[in-house]
């Protein structure tokens, strides 16, 4: 205990320094302007803003990176609860309830939950790294492609648990984003996936890509065919915190989403992403209320953003202890401090202790910057929801136009956007819903990977995903949530049947 | 006879879907020597999908629900029309079927354009005040991404080279 | 815009920007290089680790313009078609000007005919890793292990045509072994599942590797290269160990769009020559485990060598083992039309599909 104690104050030694503190404040600053532009996800933030820390010494640097990582996700929340476009996978599920409270006139309370609740979680997921690094690389490197796999399939099942409106419905999108995931060429085998010949998909489709057209242009259309609609979610705007009630309705979510997040995102193959919906799916089950979630319930905003920032937190574990990036936005810290000449490493923490306990230090002091720079910003944010949609929506799509050229440089990339949006308006008139769309998307792929690495070891068979106790008790769960989230949807049918 | 008629046309597109995928995954092998083949996720989510479309269609019959929307044409199209033009002259598009090419004329034009097209789906919008937006935008954009990001993204190559 | 308007315009157009640059010295303007994978990855930093100091010499900025798709072919095709004025240049890589033929059926590039080489920036060696507790203590043993029982080994690799997939390949084939193949999406995952015991063996490039090496979380049994390593003293090298044949080097060179004026080739080369001499770039690219050319390995010349040699070492490899990314009719009729006059190429028809190379 006296070793950590010890350790954080030498971090916080290094992290402390005026021009530390500067660069940290600079990063959470431009990382929070630049992810709040619509189409801007926090990956295209990290790799438009990566070139500008090169002039730095590399603690310096990354301590700038990581102010701009945790700006570029809160600044992907914000575009989530005011705009209703996700910026990335995980902000999926804020768009659900934080934009709803932003159309009740409640977008302050729910920008400010998300703030707070991201610091409380912040702060405990600081704490987890500092204390817990090692033991839980150590349970993370136990987890196969079979445990992944099963992981996954979990998370699909919540992906269910999320949906609105029909079940049948639902369930059709999430295997619509699965099978959207399997386009391209097949990483194993090389084969050609359902391109129909064109070369712009070869490599897959890209989330920005069908989040931008499925989600943000769809939501642009509808605004535009309901003027009333839109004008209303302009009129009011309410309190600009969360009031005391506010808050005490979200701690308990905020804590559970803290503890969910901060063990999945330690999870190799990107288990950071099933936090917010692991998350959101236990505050539905438990609530009194479930119909409130999908309506503006502040437990859907606050326990999904405190279970996003912990696992993003919790995901440079395996970066810090091992030098392996989980996800996309860790392989861009990696190049990032490679080119600084830090090669990241198993041995970072001995080797370089001022480096180690420094970036954990700033990972709380960027938490708290975060908070500093961001409840004052609220009002800002509020007030650009007063902008006339008239020059609002194109300036949405100015943004998103350039943000997805830069993922790749590449104008393909904007036009399949166009026709993703085309699909995504489509939906839309025949009433499925997008997020669970996207979550098939994202989640589909990941559970390919893993059961075809599963698969391919040398003697696997289809009963030896089973072979993991961890893996065969997750499959097992998953089949009864299943079954319980559809049993009553099937027996409802079955009744209105009846009826008649 | 049909009772949702949203649902039935719902139901019918994802029939519609699935069919296409399972056609064209019809070459790839469903298992592999040494594991899962390339077609196993692909066809099964097919199969899944168009068993989901075909509930939902035989739903649609059964009880009643929400009618076909209208669709706003003029909206989509010149929404999606301004991010096709984007597109289409960031860095130019040769055009064979046309028989001309379309120059690359980078940010300065292509903003513009996307902007003042895309604001043509709204009926409220004022063209004096959209153009001085475009422009006020467009020269914002480039500042920030080109010269205070140092993006490579084109800004008006005619003229400037890049 | 009528048709012939539009035509007029971007002749007029195309016509100011070449008399621009036909007046003044090169470089007057900021030059794009291409970089045809993702920011922050092996060739990323190696171009712009020496694109910084090119920077300096050539008195332009370089601007890196990281195109990816399809195993880095993407980016290069772009580049291939860009007008040959030195104002876009790329930095290709073993992949793309290496093994991309045998690759890509429909490849819209010839690696030796398209280009005007620049020089070669970096050679990054590949070295053979195992889990920890993989049962051979060296070299021979794993050779006679493999031998022994292939099909029972799990190789990883980070997807078809990626560094690590056609290194391994070529272990693998020149072996005649057969292995169980686990595929990853980049060299991350398949790294976490070596140091966890997942899998039991894998290739892939020092800087990947080195520092799992250094802390014992997994075992380097051999590096593929001439020399030994200065990052890695200890690991002898592959014809020390008893596998002389397996040299291997995921190398990276600077290539201009063919065609390009002979003077401005040479200020490229001059200024990447100057970049590869300067003590601060040296120690950087080193960091990386990288090998620096000599002063002959980095003329033209012998860039244009190297890939001739390349192609012709990879094509019989990869084809024998059967790996391609599937033929794609459409995709190989649809040729791209040529770009417009004086115009950079607009971003062209991607050739036939395959995973990006990590």
């Amino acid at each position: 205990m006296f070793d950590i104690l010890g350790n954080l104050a030498l971090g916080f030694t290094v992290a402390l320094t005026v021009k530390n503190l500067a660069l940290c404040f600079a990063g959470c600053l431009i990382g929070t302007l630049i992810g709040v532009l619509p189409g801007v996800g926090p990956i295209a933030t990290i790799a438009m803003l990566l070139p500008i820390t090169y002039g730095l010494d590399p603690i310096g640097a990354l301590i700038m990176l990581s102010g701009i990582y945790y700006g570029a996700q809160y600044g992907g929340s914000t575009t989530a609860i005011l705009v209703n476009i996700p910026g990335e996978a995980t902000s999926v599920v804020t768009t659900l309830d934080g934009h709803q409270m932003a159309k009740q006139g409640r977008a302050g309370v729910a920008l400010g939950t998300a703030a707070i609740a991201s610091f409380f979680a912040g702060t405990f997921a600081t704490l987890v790294v500092a204390g817990l690094a090692l033991p839980m690389t150590a349970l993370a490197l136990k987890f196969g492609p079979s445990d992944r796999f099963a992981l996954m399939v979990m998370g699909l099942v919540f992906a269910v648990v999320l949906a609105r409106g029909s079940v049948p419905k639902a369930l059709a999108m999430i295997v619509l984003g699965i099978l959207l995931s399997t386009i391209g060429t097949d990483g194993e085998t090389g084969e050609d996936r359902m391109t129909f010949g064109l070369p712009q998909i070869s490599d897959g489709l890209d989330f920005a890509v069908i989040a931008m057209g499925i989600f943000g242009f769809a939501e642009i259309l509808k605004n535009l065919e309901n003027p009333e609609a839109r004008d209303v979610v302009r009129g009011t705007i309410g309190r600009l915190l969360p009031s005391r009630d506010d808050l005490r309705a979200s701690a308990a979510p905020a804590m559970r989403g803290t503890l969910l997040g901060s063990f999945l995102g330690i999870l190799p193959g990107n288990g950071a992403v099933l936090a917010p919906f692991a998350s959101y799916t236990l505050e539905k089950r438990i609530a009194k209320d479930p119909s409130r979630f999908g309506n503006g319930a502040i437990e859907g905003v606050a326990g999904p953003e405190a279970a996003n920032n912990a696992g993003a937190q919790t995901s440079f574990i395996p970066l810090l202890t091992l030098g392996i990036p989980p996800n996309a936005v860790m392989a861009l810290m990696v190049g990032a401090m490679t080119i600084h000449g830090l090669i990241p490493g198993p041995q970072i923490m001995s080797k370089q202790p001022q480096l180690f306990w420094g970036l954990i230090a700033s990972m709380w002091i960027g938490n708290l910057m975060l908070l500093i720079i961001n409840l004052p910003l609220v009002g800002l944010w509020v007030r650009l929801l007063k902008v006339p949609y008239r020059l609002m929506f194109p300036a949405i799509l100015l943004f998103c136009c350039i943000g997805i050229y830069s993922i790749g440089n590449k104008p393909e990339d904007v036009m399949m956007t166009a026709a993703f949006g085309f699909i995504g308006y489509s939906l839309l008139k025949l009433g499925f819903e997008p997020a669970p769309l996207l979550l098939g998307f994202v989640l589909g792929r990941l559970m390919e990977e893993n059961l075809r690495q599963a698969m391919s070891k040398a003697g696997a068979t289809l009963l030896s995903l089973f072979d993991s106790p961890l893996a065969a008790s997750l499959l097992v769960f998953s089949a009864v949530l299943l079954l319980l989230a559809v049993l009553p949807a099937v027996r409802k049918s079955r009744e209105e049947v009846f009826q008649e | 006879m049909v009772k949702s008629p949203q649902d039935f046309a719902a139901g019918l597109v994802l029939i519609a879907i699935a069919s296409i995928a399972w056609i064209s995954t019809l070459g790839l092998p469903f298992s592999q020597v040494g594991g899962v083949g390339s077609g196993m996720l692909p066809k099964s989510t097919a199969l899944i999908l168009g068993a989901l479309g075909l509930l939902i269609v035989v739903g649609s019959l059964m009880s009643e629900g929400p009618p076909l929307e209208r669709w706003s044409v003029r909206e989509a199209a010149m929404v999606l029309g301004g991010v096709l033009a984007f597109a289409l002259t960031i860095r130019g598009t040769p055009l064979p079927a046309l028989g001309f090419n379309i120059p690359a004329l980078g940010l300065a034009v292509a903003g513009p354009l996307a902007v003042l097209i895309a604001a043509q789906a709204d009926r409220s919008t004022r063209l004096i005040e959209v153009v001085i937006f475009a422009v006020v935008l467009t020269a914002l954009c480039i500042i920030l991404f080109r010269f205070l990001l140092g993006l490579p993204i084109p800004v008006f190559p005619p003229l400037l080279g890049y | 815009m009528n048709r012939n308007a539009s035509k007029l315009l971007a002749t007029l157009l195309a016509s100011i920007a070449a008399a621009g640059s036909a007046l003044a010295a090169y470089p007057e303007r900021p030059v794009t290089m291409i970089v045809p994978f993702a920011a922050g990855g092996p060739t990323d930093q190696v171009a712009r680790i020496v694109g910084e100091h090119m920077s300096k010499t050539l008195g332009q900025t370089i601007v890196i313009e990281n195109v990816t798709g399809a195993g880095g072919t993407t980016g290069i095709t772009r580049g291939a078609q860009a007008a040959a004025d030195g104002y876009t240049i790329m930095m290709g890589h073993m992949g793309t000007h290496g093994a991309a033929p045998a690759l890509y059926p429909t490849l819209k590039y010839d690696p030796a005919k398209d280009f005007s080489p620049i020089g070669l920036a970096a050679g990054t060696p590949i070295v053979i890793v195992a889990k920890k507790d993989f049962a051979a203590k060296d070299l021979k043993e794993f050779v006679a292990k493999m031998k022994a029982d292939g099909p029972k080994l799990n190789e990883g690799n980070a997807g078809v045509g990626s560094v690590s997939h056609t290194t391994c390949t070529l272990l693998t084939s020149q072996l005649s072994v057969k292995t169980a193949r686990v595929t990853y999406k980049g060299t991350g995952p398949m790294i976490n599942d070596l140091i966890g015991g997942q899998i039991d063996f894998g290739c892939d490039q020092i800087v990947s590797v080195a520092e799992q090496i250094k802390a014992g979380t997994i075992k380097a049994y051999a590096i593929a290269t001439p020399e030994r390593s200065p990052a890695l003293p200890d690991l002898p090298t592959t014809k020390e160990a008893g596998l002389p044949d397996y040299q291997v080097s995921a190398w990276n060179a600077m290539f201009a769009p063919k065609g390009t004026p002979a003077d401005v080739a040479a200020k490229l080369n001059d200024a990447l020559v100057k970049a590869l001499d300067d003590e601060g770039t040296r120690k950087r690219l080193l960091n990386l485990g990288a090998v620096i050319p000599d002063k002959a390995g980095r003329s033209p010349a012998a860039l244009q060598k190297l890939v001739e040699s390349e192609v012709a070492r990879w094509t019989p490899v990869l084809k024998a083992a059967g790996i391609s990314a599937a033929v794609n009719p459409a995709a190989a009729t649809s040729g791209t039309p040529p770009p417009a006059a004086g115009a950079p190429a607009a971003a062209p028809a991607a050739p036939a599909p395959a995973a990006p190379a990590k």
